[in-house]
């Protein structure tokens, strides 16, 4: 609650009550007990600021999804007059209402596959659950029972929700939480500075991760493996860019064994990566895609899966003899946040945004990469406006630095001290501005970056520990 | 051991006029200084509270008066310090007490309006009350000034700025006044009440109050409006005769917290 202004003198702040009542999500609780949390309390444009009117550049775009940044009035004012007009109308039992079909519309007009219908949700989480569920009801309908596991990469990021857990291939989201489910493996993550073997080029090293997933998918026997998922470009995993010709091999091997593609397009939708959808960019023919984040600037929660015509055929053909497909929510299309996604998709393309992000994209990743031949930086990558700095102990080795000793933890709040916004993935620093950054944005991020970076060379060599 | 002095460690017999006192802490502090034997003058701009503050008091067998006074209002407060004066023959003690909250952004429309308004009643009234006071101050034995001002004047909170500014303010007049005053010995002190259930108050939650507290003070709690009359009343004995010119945090350990 707000207080009173009479009022504002002896009562705690926001940060003060957080503990009290909210769980936080994806947050390490014993520091944030210490700590408190970090209030925002406004945004505009590429800034925000938090509750002591300190400004930030947010570099992260929230969670990677605020693409046309901050404040538009557009997208309120179609909230408001949607809410207005129609606050909530479901797809359950029949139903349907306009916003739902012609954001549906529009997603079948650009979308990463052809003849696309779209299933929505609320977030990238339910999209992929929503996905594992499809998959496994579609080879139920075709009459093979025995195709369901799904395959993912470490260091892949589907979501937190039981399924879309089980596909994440990051540790703090399996340990604990009895994840992944049975039916889920994992894969060697395409990350060539990492996992590439001393003197294999990365044409070899792309040629070996092939044939570890045929190796898996032929161990478990093809006809039990449903779905390959991927991110276009890794994101919480560390922004991972796959080396080139990986997604035609590894789509070559999805063929052969009749292994649908999953293409998580979450962060890299609707140009991050410099074009429409990351499939795109990064040569991938996916049977599916999943989108949510930037499809409505995040000023609304919103996802979509998109599954081809085929497949839904399949579906209702199944329904003769099944009955009622039973799997849906409350809020798959609503209607206010289906209206907001809809002129979110207008805004992007009355405002040329794709191109805009490819051509500063190319601008940000020059500017990255003047970061490599810092002593701290094992490894500058990305593509178009997705980035990343690894930080190492020795650049000769590519050492990590001991995960304890927190430097990309550090990193982060040293940026954040400068005004700046991004996030620590262990040790590697993300960037993942809103796609309205113009090249001199990109400038100051990354002065801002530099400041961050210099306090924690020096930090580390006067042997700085996290406290 | 030395001996000990004969200066009384008591009120008793003394006048003291406190304003603001239908409720909190000046209605405590009236009350305090009534049970320890002083002829209280009450004021407060609500007639009826003060009024019933009073009677309480001389329910209990105690001497109070009760005077419905704007301390906004100059000649408002010269009239009650005359009648005071001559109600009681003397004035001994005077506590500045009354006050309002208006908060607000710097940039907000009514800023000037709340501004003046807060002003005249933390700082101004405060002259006001003491220049009217001082004649019969200069003729007690143990002439005693106390504003109250707040931790407000020693720290800030955001939105509060004309409170701010005027607490740092009393506490400013409260200093120059003793260098001015020391030398016919009257002690001139403030007190700097922190988080304590008053009316100010009372529109935060009670949770929020507890949370405020448990992060922001030592004592881990919100005070109550008899803990600041304390404070008040230590000042003002004839035995504190050696204290002037401070600003007496009473919060809990607020204070050392921000340090």
């Amino acid at each position: 609650m707000s207080l009173p202004a009479e009022a504002t003198s002896f009562a705690p702040s926001t940060s003060d009550r957080d503990h009290l009542s909210v769980l936080h999500p994806t947050t390490d609780l014993p520091a944030l007990r210490r700590d408190g949390p970090l209030v925002i309390e406004r945004g505009q444009g590429i800034r925000v600021w938090d509750e002591d009117g300190n400004e930030y550049i947010e570099g992260l775009a929230g969670l990677w999804c605020t693409a046309l940044g901050y404040g538009v009035e557009e997208l309120a004012e179609a909230a408001a007059e949607q809410i207005r007009k129609l606050s909530f109308a479901h797809l359950f039992a029949g139903r349907s209402h306009e916003p739902a079909v012609a954001l549906a519309e529009k997603l079948r007009e650009i979308a990463p596959i052809p003849n696309a219908k779209a299933f929505f949700g609320t977030s990238g989480s339910d999209a992929n659950d929503t996905q594992v569920k499809l998959v496994w009801y579609y080879n139920n309908a075709l009459g093979r029972p025995e195709k369901k596991k799904i395959i993912s990469r470490r260091r892949g990021y589907h979501g937190v929700s039981v399924a879309a857990g089980s596909m994440t291939g990051l540790p703090p989201f399996h340990k604990s939480f009895d994840l992944p489910l049975p039916q889920f493996r994992h894969v060697t993550c395409p990350h060539y500075y990492r996992e590439g073997e001393p003197g294999e080029t990365e044409a070899e090293f792309t040629a070996r991760l092939a044939a570890e997933l045929d190796e898996l998918i032929r161990a478990e026997g093809p006809e039990t493996v449903a779905a390959f998922i991927a991110e276009p470009v890794l994101g919480a995993g560390g922004v991972v860019v796959p080396p080139e010709g990986y997604y035609p091999a590894i789509q070559a091997v999805l063929d052969e064994h009749d292994v649908l593609l999953i293409d998580d397009e979450v962060i890299c939708g609707f140009g991050r990566l410099g074009t429409p959808f990351g499939a795109e960019a990064m040569e991938m023919r996916p049977d599916t895609a999943s989108v949510a984040k930037a499809l409505s600037s995040a000023y609304l929660p919103i996802s979509a899966v998109l599954v081809p015509d085929e497949m839904v055929d399949v579906f209702v053909e199944a329904g003769e003899r099944w009955g009622v497909f039973g799997h849906g929510f409350t809020y798959t299309g609503h209607p206010v946040c289906a209206a907001v996604a809809l002129k979110a998709l207008e805004l992007m393309e009355e405002r040329n945004l794709f191109a805009h992000a490819a051509r500063v994209g190319h601008y940000f990743q020059a500017g990255l990469r003047r970061f490599a031949d810092h002593p701290l930086v094992g490894e500058t990558r990305g593509k178009g406006l997705l980035g990343a700095c690894e930080l190492v102990a020795d650049r000769q080795s590519r050492e990590a630095f001991p995960i304890q000793r927190g430097v990309g933890a550090y990193c982060m709040q040293r940026c954040l001290d400068h005004g700046l916004i991004v996030r620590a993935l262990g040790d590697t620093v993300a960037f993942c501005p809103p796609l309205i950054v113009t090249e001199s944005d990109v400038d100051e991020i990354l002065e801002r970056f530099g400041r961050g970076l210099n306090d924690t060379l020096a930090w580390v060599e006067t042997g700085g520990a996290a406290s | 051991m030395t001996e000990l002095s004969t200066l009384s460690r008591s009120v008793a017999g003394k006048t003291a006029l406190i304003t603001g006192c239908a409720s909190g802490m000046g209605r405590a502090t009236a009350m305090l200084f009534a049970a320890e034997g002083a002829n209280v003058a009450a004021t407060d701009i609500n007639g009826p509270g003060v009024e019933a503050v009073v009677a309480g008091i001389r329910e209990a067998g105690r001497e109070a008066t009760a005077w419905t006074l704007d301390v906004g209002d100059g000649d408002a407060i010269e009239r009650v310090v005359g009648e005071v004066a001559d109600r009681y023959g003397c004035l001994d003690i005077l506590v500045n007490n009354a006050g309002i909250s208006r908060g607000g952004p710097i940039d907000a429309d009514e800023y000037e309006a709340r501004w003046q308004e807060t002003v005249n009643v933390l700082l101004t009234a405060h002259q006001r009350t003491i220049r009217a006071a001082l004649p019969y101050l200069r003729k007690s034995d143990s002439p005693r000034i106390v504003n109250i001002a707040s931790t407000e004047g020693l720290g800030a909170t955001a939105m509060n700025s004309a409170y701010s500014a005027a607490k740092t303010g009393v506490i400013g007049l409260t200093r120059g006044l003793a260098v001015e005053l020391g030398k016919e010995g009257i002690t001139v002190n403030c007190i700097c009440p922190g988080p304590i259930r008053t009316a100010m108050t009372e529109r935060i939650p009670e949770e929020h109050k507890q949370i405020y507290a448990r992060r922001r003070t030592a004592l881990r709690r919100y005070g109550d409006p008899e803990e600041v009359a304390h404070g008040t009343l230590h000042l003002c004995l004839p035995a504190s005769s050696f204290i002037t010119g401070v600003a007496l945090p009473v919060d809990g350990g607020l204070t050392v917290r921000r340090a």
